[in-house]
């Protein structure tokens, strides 16, 4: 029986190493630390009924960390105890076979899972309303979308019961309104008691589901903590210019970009308060977005979009001159400016794009240089404020609830 | 900090628990066998089929030889030793293809890694039922009577063959993971030892010289004992039927330790 409150998984000094190197080593009981390692000592703690979190970059070792979890994959050094059950949410289809129907493989997927089949029959009439696919769950999977291949998976993941759930990006599929409810079954799944470990690249997913955050860089720890710590360190690393710069798209000459190229962005610039072209910027802070230009032939009514991207990919904004247009004849070469009073992202890198149209497609632009905005004094993201957007606000307190000091 | 010494993994719930790891290699016979002839046209008819085929251009090669098979009907011998061959072989590739076959699951899923092979095994089995028919039809057909007593040689038989089987397709599809080759070589050696077993010939036409060597197959033993009960009328060589239920059972004691070793790191491989 594990109690509440109790270490469901404890690593110490748990390092890993994937290939033949790691096999031999495990005849011989004989390694050293050289080479590479897809995990680089770590000790972690995790309770019963915790949401613990792990995020970090492509190969940071997050996915690693669930498949020894999930005992598919054996550690090579250190130390590791696992109490309770452990189901692992890995990418949910695998295992799918076209020819059988849906119901078919809810009896595969369940047996893949460690059901027996009534256990499997007593969950059915739930699996099936679950999978909200109606008359396709007696199809071949075949001739089904990849997003109903999904729900079959959640359908059986999502109610079997074990002690401790690993979950590893499998959100990313099916549309947004089973994805809501993915989210609110696994919260559920979490107020009953069991253990919840998700790895995302998506701080945003992390942030609303759990409580603890696990950052994991190069196979080591970075950082563990509070979720309100770790995501503002984490946004704060990822916003470093020089690394994220050099990663940046490459500028395209302009002989090779899309559109008829009457007109072309030569460049574009970013200016802080005083008209000084930067590549950082505060949140708040009025910036200004110039765009230099050259024409082949006079452009009627341009109109400029700027696209700001965040590193999900996500086009957090697209700024317009649809509505202020008229009347504008662009010639030669020259700039025009796009002015933001109080920039309002909160804290992150962004890329930015520049499309340009008159009657037809004219330029995309995409800017060689990553934008980064940082937080700033006064501006609490870094424990309070989260999301994408910071509005500028006011709290009006009740006038009897504030006690405030007495004027002598 | 780094730790040299064995890594050190403790887990209060086991992978393995009885009731469903035997429902898994159920619901996985089940998916192979359904998916594989649910979109044929012909679709059981094939499993009838490959020993039909095989059982035919054995006929033609035999008459390119023109050896004799006594007053058995050629049809009949045959068929006796294609019967538990065709398991065997079907049994050695499926097992021995069955961990990159279902590489997607074992990424994903830990559990006793041996339920591939052992379901590629029962697939072959039903295969092999379905053919069983066919031989009774024939030996109805050709007048062939049996000793009821003398069948129950057969499970011993099948039993000897399920761990030759066993042994063979899971140490082929451990060393598999790491390099494809030996599943890809597994069907050219199952072609070699097909005519180093007395399935189209007789065992009394093996040369004196080679006997010994050749009696080492655990497989002539197999395939001579079926032909002994189902054709002859009498019980098969005692020595021939030790020697291969000693080389299955001492392949298995090599190969089933080295496949558990082996297994905790396909997940890492496939």
């Amino acid at each position: 029986m594990v109690m509440a409150g109790d270490v469901v998984v404890r690593l110490e000094h748990v390092w890993k190493r994937y290939g033949l190197r790691a096999l031999l080593e495990s005849l011989t009981g004989r390694s050293d630390e050289g080479g590479r390692w897809a995990l680089r000592d770590i000790s972690l703690q995790v309770h019963r009924g915790e949401a613990l979190g792990v995020i970090g970059r492509n190969g940071a070792g997050k996915s690693t960390l669930l498949k020894i979890l999930a005992g598919v994959s054996p550690i090579t050094r250190g130390y590791m105890e696992v109490n309770g059950s452990v189901f692992p949410m890995i990418e949910l289809n695998a295992g799918l076979h076209p020819e059988l129907t849906g119901r078919e493989n809810i009896y595969l997927l369940g047996a893949i899972m460690g059901l027996t089949r009534s256990e499997v029959n007593a969950l059915m009439p739930q699996i099936e309303d679950f999978c909200e696919l109606g008359d396709w769950f007696d199809q071949p999977v075949r001739k089904y979308s990849s997003g109903m291949r999904a729900r079959l998976g959640f359908g059986v993941a999502m109610n079997v019961r074990a002690d401790i759930l690993l979950i590893d990006e499998v959100l990313a599929v099916g549309d947004f309104a089973f994805q809501k409810k993915c989210i609110s079954k696994m919260s559920q799944i979490v107020s009953t008691g069991s253990t919840l470990i998700f790895v995302s690249h998506n701080p945003y997913m992390v942030e609303r589901m759990c409580d603890r955050v696990l950052w994991l860089d190069e196979g080591r720890i970075a950082d563990l903590g509070e979720t309100g710590k770790v995501i503002p360190r984490y946004f704060e690393q990822a916003a470093a210019p020089a690394k994220v710069t050099a990663s940046g798209p490459h500028p395209q000459a302009a002989d090779t970009r899309p559109g008829s190229g009457d007109l072309r962005i030569t460049d574009l610039e970013v200016l802080d308060a005083h008209g000084k072209p930067v590549d950082t910027v505060f949140v708040g802070d009025p910036v200004t977005f110039r765009l230099h230009y050259a024409t082949r032939e006079p452009v009627h009514e341009p109109n400029f979009g700027i696209r700001i991207i965040d590193p999900n990919n996500t086009m957090i904004a697209v700024l317009s001159s649809i509505l202020e247009k008229k009347g504008v004849v662009l010639s030669g070469s020259g700039h025009v400016d796009c002015c933001v009073d109080n920039f309002p992202l909160m804290p992150n890198v962004y890329s930015l794009q520049v499309r340009v149209s008159g009657m037809v497609m004219l330029d995309l632009y995409n800017h060689p240089t990553r934008l980064t905005v940082r937080g700033r004094p006064g501006i609490s993201m870094s424990t309070g404020d989260k999301g994408l957007v910071y509005l500028a606000r006011k709290w009006v307190w009740p006038e009897s609830a504030v006690k405030r000091p007495q004027a002598r | 900090m780094f730790q040299t010494g064995r890594a050190v993994v403790r887990r209060s719930a086991s992978a393995f628990r009885f009731r469903p790891t035997v429902e898994l290699i159920q619901a996985l016979v089940y998916r192979d066998f359904t998916a594989r002839y649910r979109r044929s046209w012909l679709g059981l008819g094939w499993a009838f089929l490959q020993p039909l085929f095989q059982m035919v251009i054995f006929n033609i090669i035999r008459g390119v030889m023109g050896f004799s098979t006594g007053e058995t009907p050629y049809m009949v011998f045959s068929f006796a030793g294609l019967l538990p061959w065709t398991f065997f072989s079907r049994a050695v590739t499926g097992a021995a293809g069955s961990i990159r076959a279902n590489a997607n699951v074992i990424k994903k899923m830990a559990m006793p890694r041996e339920v591939f092979p052992l379901a590629a095994i029962a697939v072959s089995f039903i295969d092999f039922a379905i053919a069983a028919l066919i031989m009774a039809g024939m030996m109805l057909a050709y007048n062939v009577s049996v000793n009821p007593l003398l069948l129950l040689w057969l499970p011993l038989l099948l039993a000897i063959e399920v761990v030759l089987a066993f042994a063979i397709g899971m140490s082929t599809a451990a060393l598999g993971t790491y390099r494809q080759d030996v599943i890809l070589a597994i069907s050219f050696v199952m072609q070699f030892w097909l005519y180093a077993t007395p399935i189209m010939y007789p065992l009394d036409r093996v040369p004196e010289s080679w006997a010994p060597l050749y009696r080492l197959n655990p497989m002539a033993g197999v395939v001579e004992g079926f032909r002994n009960v189902l054709v002859d009328g009498h019980a098969p060589p005692t020595d021939l039927i030790v020697t291969s239920a000693a080389i299955s059972l001492a392949l298995l004691a090599v190969a089933w330790p080295v496949f558990r070793w082996l297994s905790a790191y396909f997940a890492d491989v496939v």
